[in-house]
């Protein structure tokens, strides 16, 4: 599919108590199925807004997002919901790893959360997650909980988690935000490595080096200017 | 979600700790309330029971025991020989009731035709008597005694006890039946009827007919209340009737303590689960993100408090039987076992739901808050 992503005339609009806060002011956005999308531009200039709704976690107040070629601001919270399981990874700045769980139980929390024919028994699930934990080189740390790994690893287990529902695309607000530079060389490589294998990566980064050999998207004030 | 809500106890022991100790309490007092009411209305019943398929004939308004009722034993006679009674198992009784001076309480003197011991001893719940349960051959002043007697005037079968400066011999010993309350068996001295008219200085006079009917215990209580309108026929009925009045005031007392304390450790458990979905807003946010459901989210929760109060009830349980008899101990007992586990299973599957209760109830409205945590506020969230 060409299309995978199809934002158009999209707006979103804050009220705070009086005033209007606009977001996104009618941005249109394509990516194309396989891209690297790396969206880049000032703070609060909406690029965590998009990424949202791309997420299904917002809707547009105005305009129209297709996702798979699927309507989303008419979805549902369910059928949102079911959308963020099966077809999104999502790589978080804060990495966001389920304290109390292992780094084997984090990868493998995102199966749970599939639905009947699609939700694998449970030693499917341990072994799909420890292919995925091998995948970004932590089986040493397979059965350590989050606090005890550094940032860096932490984001690796959180692009395992990402990928371990094989998503359509991943979406990554600021992956790198909270890292030192070989840290981020490394999450990069692996996100190049994951798109390799032929999944869409959309990443919002503030770092012209790490947007290198992608598609870089500007926006600014709520729209996308090249 | 169960495993996970396990793994979530390992990262909050203090507070799961918490949760678990404030069920435990709730447990044990609700619990040890319960077991107090229970074990006073089976010691109701037995010092009642005593009752159960007799009729006991009386002055008017006098109820149970007849202590305070007097009749000619004439008429006591005119009744034995009525075609409702059965004149082999009923008798003519005497009670009086006689205070001690070495200790609080009353014991009661009961005089009853030899032989006929069974009459009033025979009680709803199994009477066993060490020694010899009946006068029939024995001399004027043999007695047997209830088990609150034998302990007051520290008795053992073949001793002596002297009451009201008469001597006694005592020839058996009814083991514990009651609470004591109103002196009756526990209480008693059961002496030949006409040795207790002496000793009372009442001759020719009793208080009652305890009778056993030849037939319909119905129908025999009718027509001799037919026959004897100025006196009274008290019954098994009544029975009931002066056991729930003398319960019904203490059962709301103690079910108003229970449900107050029943509320409590529900609100204590919801502000705990309320504290920890709060705590947690940025994890099911990020749960909610990736697409777990909300219904899975609010299974999270209510197995969270479901378990913690659990494992709070099962504590609690285990240690229902020692504080109840370290309260025995407290108040009195002499010898308490504090290896003994029993609970009544009444009041165990009461306090299992309970238990079940308070889990669910006090993980409803936390589960229901951290269904409505939005993952984008969530995500923000520091
Ligand atoms: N829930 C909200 N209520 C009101 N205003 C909001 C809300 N969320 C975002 N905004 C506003 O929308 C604008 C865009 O926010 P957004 O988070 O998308 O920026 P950003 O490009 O991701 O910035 P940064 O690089 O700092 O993360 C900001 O002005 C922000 O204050
Ligand atoms: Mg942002």
């Amino acid at each position: 599919m060409k299309d995978l992503v199809k934002g158009q005339e999209l707006w979103k609009t804050y009220k705070l108590d009086s005033t209007e806060v606009h977001a996104l002011r009618g941005l249109n956005i394509t990516v194309d199925e396989g891209e690297f999308v790396s969206i880049m531009g000032p703070s609060g200039s909406g690029k965590s807004t998009l990424l949202n709704m791309i997420g299904g976690l917002d809707t547009p107040t105005k305009g129209k997002l297709y996702i798979g070629g699927k309507e989303t601001s008419s979805m549902k919270d369910k059928e949102l919901t079911k959308m963020r399981a099966k077809d999104i990874g999502f790589i978080f700045q804060t990495f966001n790893l389920l304290p109390a769980l292992s780094v084997l139980d984090n990868v493998e929390f995102p199966m749970r959360n599939l639905t009947n024919g699609e939700k694998l028994d449970k030693s499917s699930r341990i072994q799909r997650a420890e292919e995925c934990v091998d995948i970004v080189g932590l089986t040493p740390r397979i059965k350590y909980l989050p606090a005890k790994l550094s940032g860096g690893e932490r984001q690796r287990v959180a692009i395992a988690r990402a990928l371990v529902n094989n998503p359509k695309f991943i979406l990554a607000d600021e992956p790198t935000g909270n890292l030192d530079s070989e840290a981020t060389a490394n999450i990069i490589n692996l996100l190049h490595e994951v798109n390799d294998q032929g999944t869409t990566v959309i990443m919002v980064t503030h770092d012209l080096d790490t947007a290198k050999d992608t598609k870089v998207m500007k926006i600014r004030d709520g729209v996308i200017e090249s | 979600m169960i495993d996970i809500a396990l793994k979530d106890f390992r990262a909050k022991k203090g507070r799961a700790a918490m949760c678990i100790v404030g069920v435990m309490a709730c447990v044990l007092l609700i619990g040890t309330v319960n077991l107090v009411l229970y074990e006073m209305e089976s010691g109701l019943e037995g010092d009642l029971g005593t009752v159960h398929g007799k009729l006991y004939f009386e002055k008017n308004g006098t109820g149970f025991p007849p202590s305070g009722s007097i009749i000619s034993e004439n008429l006591g006679n005119e009744v034995m020989n009525r075609s409702e009674v059965n004149p082999d198992k009923s008798t003519k009784a005497l009670f009086m009731p006689i205070q001690n001076d070495n200790f609080s309480g009353y014991t009661m003197i009961v005089g009853l035709t030899p032989g006929r011991e069974e009459t009033f001893i025979e009680n709803v719940k199994n009477v066993t008597v060490e020694g010899k349960g009946s006068l029939v051959g024995e001399s004027d002043n043999s007695v047997i005694i209830g088990s609150q007697v034998a302990e007051n005037f520290n008795a053992t079968v073949g001793s002596t006890i002297t009451v009201s400066n008469h001597k006694y011999k005592v020839i058996g010993i009814i083991k514990q039946i009651g609470t004591g309350w109103p002196l009756t068996i526990d209480n008693s001295i059961v002496m030949q009827l006409s040795h207790a008219q002496s000793v009372m200085e009442m001759p020719n006079l009793i208080s009652t007919v305890i009778i056993v009917p030849q037939e319909s215990i119905d129908v025999a209580e009718i027509d001799l209340q037919n026959a004897y309108p100025s006196y009274s026929i008290y019954s098994q009925n009544d029975t009931r009737k002066t056991l729930e009045d003398n319960l019904s005031q203490i059962k709301i007392f103690f079910n108003m303590i229970s449900a107050f304390i029943f509320a409590v450790s529900v609100i204590l458990i919801m502000i705990v689960m309320m504290m920890s979905v709060k705590e947690k807003t940025k994890e099911i946010g990020t749960m909610r993100a990736i697409g777990t459901r909300k219904r899975s989210i609010l299974a999270l929760i209510i197995y969270e408090s479901l378990i913690l109060s659990l494992i709070g009830g099962i504590i609690g349980i285990i240690l229902m039987s020692p504080t109840y008899n370290m309260l025995g101990l407290l108040m009195g007992a002499k010898e308490v076992n504090f290896l003994s586990f029993y609970i009544p299973t009444p009041i165990l599957i009461q306090i299992l739901m309970i238990v079940f209760i308070i889990g669910t109830f006090s993980g409803l409205l936390p589960a229901y808050i951290a269904t409505r945590i939005s993952p984008i506020h969530a995500l923000r969230y520091e």
